[in-house]
């Protein structure tokens, strides 16, 4: 890097330099949502104030009837309402609720953790093969004990003496604590990154969306170069797989820090890549579309102009159906004619949808 | 298509996109934003008299909705002050690949931007990247002259002092861990 100081008209060039950021959108796509938007816009202004209004007068009514309580007659009400919710809600719409209530990691016998890989400078989601059934708190010092015996060792010693376990009093909450006298505190800005987004990768694949830290036992990690880390919250976001081609001297698959609103789009989108070091999983000559899908199942569709390399296939399938359940899908048909199989995936039966990336890698076999 | 939006998008677009994008340095929120200076604008097109140049009106309102924006989020972070959200975390992680394919300096200088007020980075934003006059500056704005003046002034101060103590701190590091 140039030496500073800098002076002003060197900032002043620097500034112009800096590049135009574009757009992804296209004007139909940029439109759509315009129309969308005025849409709302539109409805808000006509309906808002009638239905405030309306709102209104319901509160004055309701108040002017609780003036005489009938409590025998409401309660009566109250149960006969609760009992009509109970029995209205169809199996659907059950199966719906409780696939949402499901952790996003529900796999007893994987546990997927986020590794650095300081090379890249990148988090590299690992799934890792668990045995016995293990409480919620066991299984990342489980996991770390079998990484610890794999290629992977030296990434994973990162998370040497780190515990993660859940908040007393099921508050949904985890609590990372870190032991005082840990490699991260003495770690350079790039390295102290990378340990907390890997502790949030972490959390993320297991369907966690809140984490406190800790040094020991008192709250906050001070990180020198971040500064005092003390909770974070997990953003809801869905994103896509891509090929990372020299992580920990493998070839694997990542998840993009960028957000595509639909499965669809986020197959489309899985065609080319914008970002540094990583590559679409999809080959060329390979076209991938959705051609139906339901509550809980995609089925996915296959066309080739050039025949890809098995490893290239296989891990074109695995990077679709990791998108497909980062939004929400439990299991993946996919079509195409002439082939029976993308690597260990086959086409034209329902496939459910791997708990974590990678899991070639324990084997160090790719 | 609406007749008036095809004529601003195809002359304004890029611009107005990348300005919000400068500002609240994430392409979603730039999506949203430019969806609502789009909605602001065809609302209010009849009643533009010209007395500036229709870019600069574009990017006024712009700049109104950016600021609006970050009205909400500070509402936001001051409602969860305790917690280091996911988005301060990577405050400087989600830098877009046209950034990332710069040199160090210019990817320093796009971290550093980000420290600097949001009435800095207004004026730098208009006046370097967008490469507006110091009058059209005013103008977008509503400020006079001499304010776009002293803040570019102070905002490039400002920014060259982050840029100076950013190098230092990583200079430091590096050395501290080839000593080690």
């Amino acid at each position: 890097m140039k030496k500073f100081p800098w002076n002003e008209r060197c900032i002043e060039h620097n500034l112009e330099q800096l590049p135009l950021v574009k757009d992804r959108r296209t004007k139909e796509a940029v439109y759509k949502r315009l129309q969308r938007a005025q849409r709302k816009m539109r409805w808000r202004r006509r309906w808002l104030p009638a239905a405030s209004m309306a709102l209104f007068l319901a509160v004055v009514a309701v108040g002017m009837n609780a003036a005489v309580p009938e409590r025998a007659e409401q309660q009566q009400r109250s149960s006969t309402v609760k009992m009509l919710r109970a029995g209205s809600a169809s199996p659907q719409v059950e199966t719906i609720m409780a696939a949402d209530a499901a952790p996003a990691q529900e796999d007893a016998g994987v546990m997927v953790v986020g590794l650095p890989d300081e090379a890249n400078g990148r988090v590299v989601p690992v799934a890792v093969p668990l045995s016995g059934r293990l409480a919620p708190e066991e299984r990342f010092t489980a996991a770390l004990r079998v990484l610890g015996r794999s290629p992977l060792r030296a990434a994973s010693a990162w998370f040497n003496g780190v515990v993660i376990q859940p908040a007393a009093g099921g508050t949904g909450e985890w609590m990372v604590h870190v032991p005082a006298h840990h490699r991260v505190f003495s770690a350079n800005r790039k390295e102290q990154k990378l340990f907390v987004d890997a502790l949030v990768e972490t959390a993320r694949q297991m369907g966690e969306r809140r984490l406190r830290f800790f040094t020991g036992e008192k709250e906050g990690l001070e990180l020198p170069a971040l500064g005092m880390v003390k909770a974070t919250k997990i953003k809801e976001r869905q994103r896509m797989y891509y090929k990372n081609s020299a992580s920990f001297g493998y070839t694997v698959l990542v998840p993009a820090p960028v957000s595509a609103r639909t499965f669809p789009e986020a197959l489309k989108q899985m065609k080319t890549s914008t970002i540094r070091g990583l590559e679409p999983a999809i080959p060329p000559g390979v076209n991938v579309e959705l051609a139906d899908m339901d509550a809980r199942h995609a089925t996915v569709r296959i066309q080739l102009t050039a025949q890809p390399h098995e490893e290239d296939a296989a891990r074109m399938a695995e990077a679709v159906l990791l998108t497909a359940k980062e939004f929400g899908f439990r299991e993946v048909t996919f079509a195409a004619d002439g082939l029976s199989n993308l690597g260990p995936y086959p086409v034209g039966m329902r496939i459910r949808v791997p708990a974590g990336p990678n899991a070639l890698l324990m084997a160090a076999g790719w | 298509m609406d007749p008036v939006f095809e004529q601003l998008y195809e002359q304004y677009h890029d611009d107005l996109f990348n300005f919000l994008f400068y500002m609240v340095r994430n392409r979603e929120h730039a999506e949203d934003l430019v969806q609502e200076v789009y909605v602001k604008v065809l609302r209010s097109y009849k009643r533009f008299k010209g007395q500036c140049s229709e870019k600069t009106w574009l990017l006024s309102i712009a700049r109104h909705v950016a600021i609006d924006f970050f009205r909400k989020q500070k509402r936001r972070q001051w409602v969860k002050a305790s917690e280091w959200s996911e988005e301060q975390l990577g405050a400087d992680e989600p830098m877009p690949e046209e950034i990332a394919i710069q040199n160090e300096e210019i990817q320093l200088m796009y971290r550093c931007l980000a420290r600097c007020t949001v009435d800095q980075q207004l004026v730098l934003v208009l006046r370097f990247i967008q490469s507006l006059s110091i009058a059209e500056t005013a103008a977008a704005l509503g400020w006079t002259e001499s304010k776009v003046k002293t803040t570019q002034h102070r905002a490039l101060k400002a920014l060259k002092q982050y840029m100076e103590e950013e190098a230092e701190r990583e200079e430091w590091r590096h050395e501290k861990i080839s000593l080690e």
